[in-house]
């Protein structure tokens, strides 16, 4: 198979798989609250997908999975377009370069991204709410906590594919 | 070459920020995003079948776990509908003379006109950030923003956030973003409920705007003031867990457990729309 002929399959597959998880989250995650959060999975995908395939792919996909998110999530919740595609740039043009494509790397992605989208997210309920920051830094921590727990099972499912699609490359070369 | 694909996620996420701006535009400007709104009725099934499902795992759990807690909650229900009995007679009584001072005052007869609309609950978001609830009715079926939405029993559950062909967005009484005017039955004092953060992983909420001479007490029952006349007045809210006097000084809050159990509510009633007499 060429690599003109495994772009298409292997995108359908990623998005495939992003469904998964958002349904996921929507549908299951969101009735089954945990440290009173529910978990964020869209921009872990992103953030897969960034650090397995490169900056660009994983902007565009993190702004393909913030939008359907934000359309989903009501309208205050734009802001999860351009926050994640900037994680999957980010996490595309740093850690995989010196870590490889390795659970331990993503982990380390998977932390920062999400430390950047509740960093943004305490920031601008902090402007918005009177609530002290006390109050919101639980809530924060939950939510990453409880997101980080299915970042493993969104790694090996994402890395899975990329496999699928790119066996003649070494999978651990940085 | 090299730089210029080095330059390509920037230009992504520019393009991403231009379309966080339009699409921020088109929300603000649309009562519903036609995006939110095609999604929302495709997820209808697919969130209706998973909470479904959740609902009958959470209903087999709490049946193995909490079973002699649920005998002894209908123990005392048996007890508080015993007593009920007995204020309702009282209040009976009560009416009757209203109506019989009323009319020798020629006073006009006091009315409250609901119109019903039944919905089930097919989604229910319980982060830390917000407290809704999905509907399976909207626009389609006259449900509106800002309509009350309450339980067969007549308590608040919350206002109606955001309505799509088929389905709606319920903020209920725990999200920081609903404010309700509310008033403590006994003592009269005026307060305006909004959702606390720190408040909201223990199901509570907070009043706050309530004035310094306000004698309140825990057990206090609040009801909705109908203030502005936007929401009906009369709703039960809730009962007072505890109070205090804001840092400021100036007001005191009160914390205030919700009657409506929203964590296992199944169908609620949406006030589509209400006329009152007082």
């Amino acid at each position: 198979m060429t690599n003109t002929n495994r772009t298409l399959p292997k995108w359908i597959c990623y998005s495939g798989a992003f469904l998964f998880y958002f349904f996921l989250e929507r549908c299951v995650c969101n009735a089954l609250p945990l440290w009173h959060a529910v978990p964020l999975l869209a921009p872990l995908t992103a953030a897969a997908v960034g650090f397995l395939e490169g900056a660009e792919e994983g902007a565009a996909f993190g702004m393909g999975a913030g939008l359907l998110c934000a359309v989903c999530c009501g309208a205050g919740n734009a802001r999860m377009i351009w926050l994640f595609s900037l994680g999957g740039a980010l996490c595309g043009l740093t850690l995989h370069r010196s870590l490889g494509r390795t659970l331990p790397g993503y982990l380390l992605c998977a932390v920062g991204t999400m430390g950047l989208v509740e960093a943004v997210s305490l920031l601008l309920r902090l402007g918005r709410y009177a609530a002290p920051a006390a109050a919101m830094l639980p809530i924060a921590a939950g939510e990453a906590a409880y997101s980080l727990l299915f970042a493993p099972a969104i790694y090996l499912l994402f890395s899975a594919i990329y496999r699928r699609f790119r066996p003649d490359l070494e999978f651990d070369e940085p | 070459m090299k730089q210029f694909r080095q330059k390509n996620p920037l230009l992504i996420v520019i393009a991403a920020l231009i379309l966080t701006g339009v699409v921020s535009i088109a929300s603000a400007v649309l009562p519903v995003h036609p995006l939110a709104n095609a999604a929302g009725v495709l997820a209808t099934p697919f969130r209706a079948a998973g909470t479904a499902v959740t609902s009958w795992v959470q209903g087999v759990f709490r049946y193995a776990t909490q079973y002699e807690a649920m005998e002894r909650r209908i123990e005392e229900l048996e007890g508080q509908v015993a007593e009920m009995e007995r204020e309702n007679r009282e209040a009976e009584q009560t009416l009757r003379e209203n109506e019989r001072l009323r009319r020798l005052l020629e006073l006009r007869e006091k009315r409250r006109d609901f119109v019903f609309e039944s919905a089930a609950v097919t989604g229910r978001t319980v982060s830390g950030w917000a407290s809704t609830l999905t509907i399976s009715k909207g626009s389609l079926h006259g449900v509106e923003e800002g309509d009350c939405v309450v339980t067969e029993n007549g308590a608040l559950v919350g206002v109606v956030r955001e309505s799509g062909t088929n389905w709606a967005t319920v903020a209920t009484l725990l999200d920081p973003d609903l404010a309700v005017g509310v008033r403590f039955f006994r003592t009269g004092d005026d307060g305006i409920l909004q959702g606390d953060f720190s408040l909201m992983g223990e199901n509570m909420t907070r009043v706050g705007f309530v004035s310094n001479e306000a004698e309140l007490r825990p057990g206090d029952e609040v009801l909705t003031s109908g203030m502005g006349g936007r929401y009906p007045s009369g709703l039960t809210v809730g009962t007072v867990e505890s109070f205090g006097f804001a840092p400021s000084g100036t007001e005191q809050y009160a914390v205030v457990k919700p009657k409506a159990d929203l964590e296992r509510l199944e169908e609620v009633f949406v006030i589509k729309e209400f006329t009152q007499v007082e």
